[in-house]
């Protein structure tokens, strides 16, 4: 799975631009975080059609940065990310973005972008989801 | 429901001091998101006990930021986060984070965080959803 990561100035309106452009395309998104931060504003998105989400989005003029993420399923307990990300810190991996895809049936999905993807898909292989 | 606001250097292993703390608690972490930005690190947080997780990562060194959040339902279809967003967009609301809780049955569950929460719930008072736990 990708996820797409805008990072721009902040102003009024930015997600609503972003949302507009995607939701014209019917082109659903499945997670999104959004961070305004010293008056930059960083935007993550996950949609099944990445490709073209990020096509439209620079014909938009937003620069979308595609970047592999891992999909966990861990129990939806608490301690449990606390043992998926003791063992990546164990690794000297890094998770630069995390995010909650969905949740249901006591488990839930989460997303990881790290620096060492290879590292950390061997070292979470029994709960990697997919990608 | 409040957001907890984490903001230090980026190193590795900053989530799992984190999670580690609020797990042997026995606090589930409803939300979460983290993004490390220029040597930055940003992590937000959504638990049930609030004021306990906060207190609880003040002890252990983390200066935490508490903020009210606006909880919105909207269908999950393309389009939907658009129509709430140029509704604030309209009224010259600015977000200032987002994050989607979860997914089901058809419906997203969002939080939003904005710098005019009064007008933001107003204006959205058909989507707010409220948490009954």
């Amino acid at each position: 799975m990708k996820q797409l990561t805008i990072t721009m100035d902040d102003k009024v309106g930015v997600l609503a631009d972003i949302s507009y452009i995607l939701g014209k395309a019917k082109i659903n998104i499945e997670s999104v975080s959004a961070e305004a931060y010293g008056g930059k504003v960083v935007i993550n998105l996950t949609v099944k059609d990445d490709k073209r989400a990020a096509e439209l989005l620079a014909a938009s003029g937003y620069k979308a940065l595609e970047s592999d993420v891992l999909v966990v399923k861990v129990k939806d307990a608490p301690g449990e990310l606390s043992k998926i990300s003791t063992r990546l810190k164990d690794a000297n991996i890094d998770i630069q973005s995390l995010f909650i895809l969905a949740r249901g049936d006591g488990y839930s999905l989460d997303v990881f972008k790290v620096d060492k993807p290879k590292a950390a898909r061997k070292i979470l292989a029994d709960c990697i989801l997919q990608g | 429901m409040k957001q907890l606001t984490i903001m230090t250097n980026d190193r590795v292993g900053i989530l799992a001091d984190i999670s580690y703390i609020l797990g042997k608690a026995k606090m589930s972490i409803i939300g979460v998101t983290a993004e490390a930005y220029e040597g930055n690190a940003i992590i937000n947080l959504m638990v049930k006990d609030d004021k306990k997780a906060s207190g609880l990562l003040a002890a252990n060194g983390y200066k935490v930021l508490e903020t009210d959040l606006i909880m919105i339902k909207v269908k999950d279809e393309p389009g939907a986060l658009s129509s709430v967003s140029k509704r604030l967009k309209d009224a010259k609301i600015n977000v200032e984070s987002l994050f989607l809780i979860m997914r089901c049955k058809g419906h997203s569950i969002g939080a939003l965080k904005v710098d005019k929460p009064k007008a933001a719930k107003r204006i959205l008072a058909d989507c707010l959803f409220e948490c009954k736990d």
